[in-house]
Parts: structure tokens; C-alpha cells; sequence
């Protein structure tokens, strides 16, 4: 599935309009604080919470064939349960389990078209499973402070590049430890349907 | 009265920052770094509070923390601890538990009545008549207590938070400074927790002159400070500690669930009072809150003062006074002998008058018993008895206690330590801990300050070896030598005085002594029957005297006395605290910003919020649920569905785990069609519903209730892991929206978004097709759960709002309007159609709900089948059937759960009532007996304040019995 019309973010009206490169080159989408333009750098480099919902799309893959489908799609694969492996423009492959699979990348990225294509013909021991989950990025060097505000698990100790399958601010959700080094750096996927709750939970305690 | 002494080395206050405050309506001043309790009594204001039971002046006790009768309040908060709070600006405070303010408290009358409120007295004389008891708990609880909870006041939200850390040490004296540092060195991170302001412990306050000790405690605090694995938290308490090292710690701001891989507990130790006459009184107080008055916050306790020691803390606590201008009319010792003590070799060059063996019978009070103004003591005998007739009076306005001391083992405690008495120092200590908890210092019973140092680098370097960090040699373990730092037994009776054990709960001695002679000789007991140690304090200064008076009357030691369970909190938490920020997840669909621009009212339905209907200016809410109800049925509505739960259930077994999980079947399901769905648990209850689409022959799409498809979705991943079928299961309830367009005119809209052939002969009733809407692709379903044409669209969430804006722009020639639960539970009332959770309850099962024909009875097997064969040679019970009022009644109306009530018997209750609807009366569903349900039986219903109404049986669907409108 891949339509010409955009994605619409969860919190698509929470969002201020204000947009920057993030960290890397993907459209970030900030909210307040910075009504009045993009931060500046050392603002980035200190907290922020981005949203990348409407800039990114996922698609999973589930089922005995799942892997061998993928690799046969030329997509590398992480060892590891949990581990992931960049994928397309500034995308990744998670793996959620033996045979599960879950893959976002840049909404302009075409990536997908071809594993589309082959995951439409729905053969045998392949499921594609739909993930329409909200993508927000929690960034700066104060993020564990947040983090340790709504989760139980010690982030900071996360090896880069690691997904978390966890509960932040008693909603379920993923989260993974960017491996940049220039920013710490979390990704966090949670249900689209409580994406506006945990968007605002965070920003309160951003503040 | 100023009683501010010139500056002190090491104060903890800010002199260039004072602080107007108010208290009890006067004007006073302080610096930033006082407690409340020191400003006040700074400022001559000894007097700080009235005691729980009797309201008796109170003042400052120990300044550690565990005064629980100066404790005020202000317009916003209540239960404020005088000894704990730190001042700030513009505080207008009072005190807590009085009636008429601090000194003119009408409830003061009560002490004089005191004897005929023994322990337990009310247990005794209001037990009959019954009635009368809540009447007499009432005036009890308004005679006696704490503050007032402000129930106007603005709900705070508090950062609770997680931690983590390698090592957790509490206490920052000595011994935990010496194991933080040692643990530390061995590049171990270390986390170094302290209650109070500034680090150094005891060293902070109990000085005696020594200014090595001074200078050697700002040492350790400079080297913990610099250390890079060291991290410290001032003004925490470790406030419970858990299994598995799981530690509450708590501060001003926040609660931090702290997760520690090990822990040394170096908390030290708690003065612990003497029992006299009047030992409560202001003006008494430990000897280590006068030290803390002089040094932390540079406050002269008294002018004059009596000094009660047993102790060489004792005599060290002397000598502060006397360098602080506080005379010392007399040393009491309660020893014969003062032993080899260079404090009371001090005490005596200074020409000091020391009265060995001797006690304080009893403080005098001054007006009011607002102060005292002398101490009457007596010489003891051999017998260890106090020689009334010897007595003398000294004058004073003040006396410091230091006759023991009693672990702050509540960590310890509460990791599963274990305790036993040590008569070397007449204290208890630990005997047995957990693996990786480690004991250091004063707690452990180890008192000379090169000794503790050593007793913490020695827990630190045990520590750090655990965690597989430094050597294995480890400095020797210190032996605990004497004098005893404590009195085995300071407690005194006296004839006529009430003589304090606990302040808290306004405990005296002979109350313990009447509550044993009751039979109330366990701890344990006499704990629960007196409340001993159960005020705010939670016994941390009343504890020890009891366990020893207990030990005492039953002619038993300490170890066979035993303690009480010390069980967190440590110290009060306020629930503000505990309650954090209050995380209470809602779930929006996609549409929901649509719905609020449209006036939605919404409702709480499980988890989500969904639209209950949408407001219309000028028009009441029934009104405004008709209409579109009425809309529904006319053209076409668009209802948002996305809050069912949406299931995929694929794999080579998915049919026969479908076929396992409802009662009807799927073998035979053609694909590209969808169909009704029930589910029963084992004792054949309905818990859910939906409908089942068939996408290929091992791929199934399932719906299921919005309230119920999470415990639906783990239900079902629960049977496929018992069952062990090769089915893969994936909830994508978030993942995909939904809208339900319905209303004749409703593929009239929908074929202007679609290439799909949407005619009846294409796209028949409970057909499913896939195809793109507004060009984003979807699943189509022909539903009919309102009984009209309709369409389910589901789409992927990120798509959905752009679909349901473009079908309303579609719609809008049509007359389409949207339409929520209200108006969507009236149109399925109307053809009959039941709401699991709604018009079923947990023990409902199929063939009461007129649901047997979606049990499929000769499959091999479902979950509740057997129940259901069971249940369906029975004759029914109760039956749901319809109920409806004549056509232009206007009486009450029934509502949900109202009793159904014939010849005085219950046959039957509501479960679901339109009082409008489209048809023009109004009806319902209701559960009868079955006797009761032919159609035309007239039933009598109970509706609210008794009144009765009759309504009739009838048949459904009400509404379209043929259902030709759906299809």
C-alpha cells in the first residue's frame, strides 16, 4: 500500500508547522516550545520531541517465510531478536520476533514497492501486518530524564540500536535507542490511537 | 525572644537570605536553611503545636524528623512537619488539631479528663447501643487527630520517576561517606542518599569542640562530592525499601522508584527519649535536637537547663550547650559511674555540677504547661528505684535527654534483616541480611568515630567485591565494644504525672501497663490494642521504651520481646507524591479532531473516546440523538467505528481456531463474505461478538467489541498457545480505522469515491470487497447492524480522516450528517439488536439472548460447547425479549438495570430503553422470566422513586421484522 496521499500524523493538530531537518535528514516536526521558528542547535542538542509520523511509513512481516521473504527481497536482517539494521533512507529492519518483522522508512523513500508487490499476492506462511503506529523522537542530552519519568526500564543502559518493547506512561510501546553518536537519541513507536496522549505527556513534562 | 546565636561553623542557614513568615497570625523572621521548627523557636515560639489526644503543648522533640505534634498547616496544605519543612518566604501558618488557634485551644480541656480516657476506652464504653457508635466516632475523630485534608484544593502532579542505580547507600555520616567513597574508588557507581540538607551526618551537629572531626567531615564530603561515581541526593529519604532492592526514594518534588543492584545502610541511629513526669512537655527535648538547634541553625536552646545523660553523647551534648551560652544548672546521670570519658572529664574541669545516679522525676511545668520551669530529681537506690523523698528541684527552662539510642533500621528491616539485642550497647542489631545488603556504623551498634570510619570502608570495599569490583582482602569487621551507648531501661513511673512513651498517639507509661494487664502481653497486641508507634512517627522515638517496658512486665528480654514490623513508609508520603502525574491513557481515532470541530459530545467507552452524539445549538441532547438516528434512516449517516477491536487470524489452523473460539462455524465460509460472530467462555457466557470476514483460506479479519477486544485478542492468543496451533495472531485494532456508512442513500455516496461495484448484485449483503476509497485502499463490508443498506470501511488509520472527510464532501448532496453511539444504540434497538456488555451480563449465555442460532451445536467442539449442551436441556430462566409503552405515553421512563416486578416477586430488569425513537414510542429490551414473555404481556416496571409503569412484550425486531432495508 503505498498511496499518493499523504500519511496524516495522530497529532497532525498539534503540531505547529514548524519543521526542520532533524539529526539526520528525515523531516522532523516539532511542537511548542518553538512557536515562533525552528530551535537552534544547542536547543536540539539539549531536548526536543519531534514528531516523524506523517514523514516516515512501516509495514510488517510475519510468519515462517517472513525472513527468507525479506532476504529474498534483498532487505538485510538483524540477527537478534530486538536488534535492528538500517534499511533504505535513514529507515531500519526491526526484528519483534523469530518470525516477525517490521520495517520503516522516509514516506518518500519507495523502498516498500517491491515488498508490497510481494506481500499483495499473500502467499503462504506470509502475513503483512499493518503498522500505523505514531513515530516520535525524543532527542537531547536531557532524554533520559524524561525517559526515567514515564519508563521502567533503565534506558540509558540500552545498547544503541537495540528496540525496548516496554510501557511509557502506562501506554505499550516500542522504543529504540538510536545509534547516532552525535545525539542521544530515542525512537519511540506507540498505537496512533494514543499517540495525541503520550505526545502531550511528554511535551507536560518536557514543559 | 531572640535566641539566634552569633554564626556557627558549619550552620546550615543562609543569614543573607532572611524570611518574613507568619504563624498563628504573629509576624516572625528566619533565614533560608531553617527548618520551620528552629525559626520558631528562634524567635522564642517554644510552644509549637497540641498533642494528638489530650492537646497538650508541644514543641521541638528530636528536630529529626519525628516531632509529629508541631505540625501546621497553611491555605493549601496540611500536616506540615515543623522538624522536616524548610522555611520559605511568605509561609502563613497554624497549627494542626485545635479548636480556638495554638493558645487558646477550647480542646485542651480534655487532658483534664484524662483519666477517664484510659487505652482502649472507647472500645469499652461506646460499644452499645450500636446505633449510637458513628455518632461517637464522629465527635472522637473532631476532638482528635491531625490537620484537615483541603478538599478545594487544585490537584498537584509530581515527577515520579525511575532510578537506577549500582550501588545505593543510605546515610551520609561517616560510616556511609567512608563506604560510598570506598565502593567508589573501585570505579563502582555509587548512589549516596541523605534526608537531610547537607552531608556529614552526626558530624554536622554533634561536635563537643572537636574541630578535628569538623574539618575531617568536610574532608569526606569535599572527596563523595568530587567523585565521579558518586552521585548524591540530599533532602531524600529512603522511604521503603521492597523486594529484589526496589527502593522508594522521596524528596520535596518527586518519588523516585529506585532499582539498586546493592545497598549499604549506613542510616545510623535515633535519640531515644527518657520516661518521666511531664517528659513532653516544651522545653524537653533530645539532646541531639538542642545540638542540632546550635549547629545546623545556630538557635540557643535554653537559658538554663538540666542535662538527663547515660551516655557519653551525653556529657559531649553538655559541653556544646555550655559553648553555645546555655547554662547547665546539672548534669543527671543515670549511671554510677560515667566510666573512662573524656567528655565528662571535660564536664567536670568546667566545674559543672554532676549528680551521679540520679534521674529526673518529673519537669515542672510553667503556666499553662506552656514551658517548664524546673526539674524535680531524685537520687536512685540500689534497687534502681528513684528515692522520692530526696528529692530537690532544679530551676531550668529546659531539659536534654540523651540516654540512648535506637537503630534507624527501617531498610534493613525491610529487606528482610533480621535483629537481634546486643547488651554490649544495649541496642539492637543486625544479625542476619539479604545478599547484597550490607550494615555500617551507629545501625550496626558501632559508635567511636575511627571505628565507623572503618566500618564503612569495610562495607563499601564488601560491596564493591559482590559486584565483582577490588580485592578480596577486607579490612577486619569492627567488634562493638562498651560503654553501652544506651540505658538498658530509662523509663520511670511516676504516681500522678502523665510520663510519656509516645507522643504521637499520647501514649503514657501506664497505659502500657493497663493494656498488659489486660492480656495484651505480645508486642504485636499491645501495638494494635494501645496504638503505640502508630502516629506519624511510626514509633521511631517510642518503639524502643516500649519494647523494653513489654519486655520488662513479662519478665523477658528484648530478643524475646521482639519488635514490631517496621513496614515502609518510613516517614508519611504525601499521595500527591505516590500518585505522580497520573498517567490515564485516552485513545482517539483518527477522526476525532473531525468529531471535536463537529460539537462532538463524547463518551468514555472502555479505553476510548468516542463521539456520543454531535451537539446541535438550540437542540437538547434526546433531540439531537433522534434526529440523527432519523437521518440514519432517511439518507445516509457516517458513524466512526474505529474503536472495534480488528483482529487478523492467519495460518494454515486459522479455520479451525476460529471454529475452536465461536460458536458458529467457518469451514464452509466462502471468501470474500463475512459473518455474524459469537464467542462464550467455558461456562457458556457470551463475552464477545463481531463478525468474521474471510480474506483468503487461511486468512481471516475479525472484529470484536470496542470495550472488550483487548481482553478478547489476549484471550484468544491464551487458547492458541494451549491449543498449539500454527496461527498467527495480530491485533490491529489502532492500525486500521473504520466508519460505518448506513442509510439508503448510502451507496449512492459511497460509489462517487469508489471503482468498486457497490450494486446489489455486485456487492451484495454480507459481502466483502477490496478496492480503494478516495484513493486510499480499503476493506469494504456490507453490515447491517443499524437495519439499513450500510457499509463498514476500513482503512489504514494515517488514511482514515482524509476517507471520512472525503465520504461527508461526497455525502454532503445526499444530506449525510454523522451520527454516534447514542443514535447508533437506538437504531440497533430498534431492530433488535443486542450490545454484549450492555444487554448481556457475566452469566448470559446464547439461548437466553436469543442467540441459539449462532451456535453451530454438532461442530466437534467450541469453548463453553459443553456447557451449552448442558444449559440447553434446561428450560430458560430468563429470556431477553422486546418491551415497549403505548404509542403517546408520557410517563416516566424505564431505564437501564430497573426491576421488572410481578405479584411482589423480581421477574426480570431492563437492559437497554429508547425512550424516543424513530418508530414514535418508546422501547426497549428487557430480561423476563420466561412466563412472562409472550408477546402482549403487560409487565409492570419500577422505575426511579417506586413509581410503577406498565409496558408491553413484544417481538423484534421492531423495526423492518423482514430486513429489507439491510440487504
Amino acid at each position: 500500500m503505498s498511496p499518493a496521499i499523504p500519511r496524516t500524523s495522530p497529532i497532525e493538530h498539534l503540531l505547529n508547522g514548524v519543521t526542520r531537518v532533524g539529526p539526520r535528514q528525515t523531516e522532523v516536526r516539532l511542537a511548542s516550545p518553538w512557536t515562533d521558528g525552528p530551535p537552534d542547535n544547542a536547543a536540539l542538542q539539549n531536548l526536543f520531541l519531534g514528531d516523524l509520523s506523517s514523514s516516515t511509513t512501516k509495514v510488517g512481516v510475519k510468519g515462517p517465510r517472513a525472513a527468507s521473504f525479506l532476504e529474498s527481497q534483498g532487505v538485510q536482517l538483524p540477527a537478534e531478536v530486538y536488534a535492528t539494521v538500517a534499511y533504505g533512507v535513514e529507515g531500519l529492519v526491526a526484528k519483534l520476533a523469530e518470525q516477525e518483522f517490521i520495517l520503516e522508512t522516509t514516506a518518500k523513500d519507495r523502498v516498500f514497492d517491491p515488498l508490497e508487490n510481494g506481500l499483495s499476492e499473500a502467499p503462504a506462511g506470509l502475513l503483512r501486518v499493518e503498522h500505523q503506529e505514531a513515530t516520535f523522537l525524543l532527542c537531547g542530552r536531557r532524554a533520559n530524564e524524561v525517559m526515567s519519568q514515564v519508563c521502567a526500564i533503565d534506558m540509558s543502559q540500552v545498547h544503541p540500536g537495540t528496540l525496548v518493547l516496554t510501557r511509557a506512561a502506562v501506554t505499550s510501546c516500542a522504543i529504540l535507542r538510536e545509534p547516532w553518536p552525535e545525539v542521544l537519541a530515542y525512537r519511540i513507536w506507540v498505537d496512533a490511537s494514543l499517540a495525541e496522549y503520550l505526545w502531550e505527556t511528554l511535551s507536560t513534562i518536557i514543559g | 525572644m531572640n535566641q539566634r546565636l552569633p554564626p556557627q561553623p558549619g550552620e546550615w542557614i543562609d543569614r543573607s537570605q532572611p524570611i518574613s513568615f507568619r504563624f498563628e497570625g504573629g509576624d516572625y523572621q528566619g533565614y533560608c536553611g531553617d527548618l520551620i521548627s528552629s525559626a520558631l523557636w528562634a524567635n522564642g515560639v517554644h510552644m509549637q503545636g497540641r498533642s494528638f489526644k489530650y492537646h497538650r503543648p508541644r514543641g521541638i522533640y528530636s528536630l529529626a524528623g519525628h516531632d509529629a505534634n508541631a505540625v501546621f498547616e497553611d491555605e493549601t496544605k496540611t500536616n506540615i512537619r515543623g522538624d522536616l519543612v524548610g522555611l520559605r518566604s511568605g509561609m502563613d501558618l497554624r497549627a494542626v488539631n485545635t479548636k480556638g488557634g495554638l493558645h487558646h485551644d477550647r480542646l485542651s480541656i480534655v487532658d483534664r479528663f484524662s483519666k477517664l480516657m484510659p487505652v482502649g476506652f472507647y472500645y469499652k464504653a461506646f460499644h452499645t447501643p450500636r446505633w449510637l457508635f458513628p455518632h461517637y466516632e464522629k465527635q472522637i475523630r473532631q476532638i482528635a487527630g491531625l490537620g484537615a485534608i483541603r478538599a478545594g484544593q487544585t490537584a498537584q502532579l509530581t515527577p515520579k520517576d525511575y532510578g537506577f542505580c549500582q550501588v545505593l547507600v543510605v546515610g551520609a555520616g561517616p560510616s556511609g561517606l567512608s563506604a560510598a567513597l570506598a565502593v567508589a574508588d573501585q570505579g563502582v557507581d555509587v548512589l549516596l542518599v541523605d534526608e537531610h540538607a547537607h552531608l556529614g551526618g552526626s558530624l554536622t551537629w554533634q561536635s563537643g569542640g572537636d574541630e578535628k572531626s569538623q574539618e575531617l567531615c568536610q574532608e569526606l564530603v569535599n572527596l563523595a562530592q568530587a567523585h565521579q561515581h558518586i552521585t548524591v541526593r540530599t533532602k531524600t529519604q529512603v522511604a521503603g525499601c521492597y523486594a529484589d532492592l526496589w527502593v522508594a526514594l522521596v524528596d520535596d518534588v518527586r518519588l523516585t522508584k529506585l532499582r539498586a543492584q546493592a545497598m549499604v545502610v549506613a542510616s545510623g541511629v535515633i535519640e531515644q527519649p527518657a520516661v518521666f513526669g511531664n517528659n513532653d512537655l516544651p522545653g524537653v527535648m533530645l539532646a541531639s535536637a538542642a545540638q542540632r538547634l546550635i549547629h545546623l541553625y545556630a538557635v540557643k536552646p535554653w537559658q538554663q537547663c538540666v542535662a538527663l545523660v547515660a551516655n557519653s553523647d551525653g556529657y559531649r551534648a553538655v559541653l556544646d550547650l555550655h559553648r553555645a551560652g546555655s547554662s547547665v544548672a546539672a548534669v543527671v546521670d543515670l549511671r554510677d559511674d560515667a566510666g573512662d570519658c573524656r567528655f565528662a572529664a571535660q564536664v567536670h574541669q568546667l566545674g559543672m555540677r554532676v549528680l551521679m545516679g540520679s534521674m529526673i522525676y518529673e519537669a515542672v511545668p510553667g503556666a499553662g504547661k506552656r514551658s517548664i520551669r524546673g526539674a524535680v530529681v531524685c537520687p536512685l537506690g540500689a534497687d534502681g528505684r528513684l528515692r522520692e523523698n530526696q528529692s530537690q528541684v532544679i530551676d531550668c527552662d529546659g531539659i536534654a535527654m540523651s540516654v540512648g539510642w535506637a537503630p534507624a533500621g527501617a531498610p534493613l528491616y525491610q529487606v528482610g534483616g533480621k535483629f537481634s539485642y546486643d547488651t554490649t550497647v544495649e541496642q539492637l542489631v543486625p544479625r542476619e541480611m539479604p545478599d547484597n545488603v550490607f550494615a555500617a556504623g551507629r545501625v550496626r551498634g558501632v559508635f567511636g568515630l575511627d571505628e565507623r570510619l572503618t566500618d564503612g570502608r569495610r562495607a563499601g570495599l564488601e560491596v564493591a567485591r559482590k559486584l565483582g569490583h577490588g580485592s578480596n582482602e577486607l579490612p577486619e569487621k569492627i567488634s562493638v565494644t562498651g560503654p553501652a551507648p544506651s540505658h538498658p531501661y530509662p523509663v520511670f513511673r511516676h504516681a500522678k504525672k502523665k510520663n510519656f512513651i509516645d507522643l504521637d498517639e499520647d501514649l503514657h507509661f501506664i497505659d502500657l501497663v493497663n493494656a498488659h494487664q489486660e492480656g495484651f502481653d505480645n508486642i504485636e497486641l499491645i501495638k494494635r490494642y494501645s496504638t503505640v508507634g502508630m502516629g506519624p512517627s511510626q514509633g521511631k522515638i517510642a518503639n524502643m521504651n516500649s519494647v523494653r517496658v513489654l519486655a520488662r512486665l513479662n519478665d523477658k528480654s528484648i530478643d524475646q520481646t521482639g519488635t514490631t514490623t517496621s513496614r515502609p513508609f518510613y516517614q508519611p508520603v504525601s499521595l500527591e507524591h505516590l500518585a505522580g502525574r497520573r498517567f490515564h491513557p485516552l485513545r482517539r481515532t483518527p477522526m476525532h479532531r473531525w468529531h471535536l470541530e463537529a460539537h462532538a459530545e463524547f463518551v468514555h467507552v472502555g479505553s476510548w473516546l468516542r463521539p456520543e452524539y454531535y451537539a446541535v445549538a438550540g437542540q437538547d441532547r434526546e433531540t439531537s440523538i433522534l434526529q440523527e438516528a432519523s437521518h440514519v434512516r432517511e439518507y445516509a449517516g457516517l458513524m466512526d467505528v474505529s474503536t472495534l477491536g480488528k483482529i487478523e487470524v492467519a495460518g494454515p489452523d486459522a479455520v479451525s481456531f476460529l471454529e475452536r473460539i465461536y460458536t458458529g462455524r467457518f469451514a464452509k465460509q466462502n471468501t470474500g463474505k463475512l459473518r455474524y460472530v459469537l464467542a462464550c467462555d467455558e461456562m457458556g457466557v457470551v463475552i464477545d461478538d463481531g463478525i468474521a470476514v474471510r480474506l483468503s483460506d487461511n486468512h481471516f479479519y475479525v472484529t470484536a467489541t470496542t470495550s472488550g477486544a483487548a481482553d478478547f485478542y489476549r484471550e484468544m492468543q491464551r487458547w492458541a498457545l494451549i491449543w498449539d496451533m500454527d496461527v498467527q495472531l495480530v491485533d490491529v485494532t489502532g492500525h486500521i480505522a473504520a466508519m460505518n456508512l448506513a442509510g439508503p442513500q448510502s451507496r449512492e455516496v459511497l460509489q462517487k469515491l469508489t471503482s468498486v461495484d457497490v450494486s446489489p448484485e455486485g456487492f451484495p449483503f454480507l459481502g466483502v470487497r477490496r478496492g480503494e476509497v478516495a484513493g486510499i485502499p480499503a476493506s469494504l463490508m456490507r453490515v447491517g447492524f443499524v437495519g439499513e443498506l450500510g457499509y463498514e470501511i476500513h482503512v489504514p488509520a494515517g488514511h482514515a480522516a482524509h476517507v471520512w472527510t472525503e465520504i461527508m464532501r461526497a455525502g454532503a448532496s445526499s444530506k449525510i450528517r454523522p451520527f454516534g453511539v447514542e443514535a447508533q444504540r437506538l437504531l440497533r434497538l430498534e431492530k433488535g439488536h443486542l450490545i454484549v456488555g450492555q444487554d448481556t451480563d457475566a452469566l448470559t449465555n446464547p439461548y437466553e439472548a436469543n442467540m441459539a442460532w449462532a451456535v453451530a451445536r454438532k461442530k466437534q467442539f467450541f469453548v463453553g460447547q459443553r456447557t451449552l449442551q448442558v444449559l440447553n436441556e434446561r428450560p430458560l430462566t430468563r429470556k431477553l425479549v422486546g418491551v415497549k409503552m403505548a404509542p403517546g405515553y408520557r410517563g416516566p421512563f424505564p431505564e437501564e438495570c430497573h426491576l421488572i416486578i410481578e405479584q411482589g416477586e423480581m421477574i426480570g430488569r431492563v437492559t437497554s430503553f429508547a425512550p424516543r425513537s424513530t418508530l414514535g414510542y418508546g422501547l426497549g429490551l428487557v430480561f423476563v422470566h420466561p412466563d412472562w414473555s409472550e408477546a402482549g404481556t403487560k409487565v409492570c416496571i419500577c422505575v426511579d422513586r417506586g413509581a410503577k409503569i406498565e409496558a408491553e412484550i413484544t417481538s423484534t425486531p421492531f423495526y423492518d421484522p423482514d430486513d429489507l432495508r439491510q440487504k
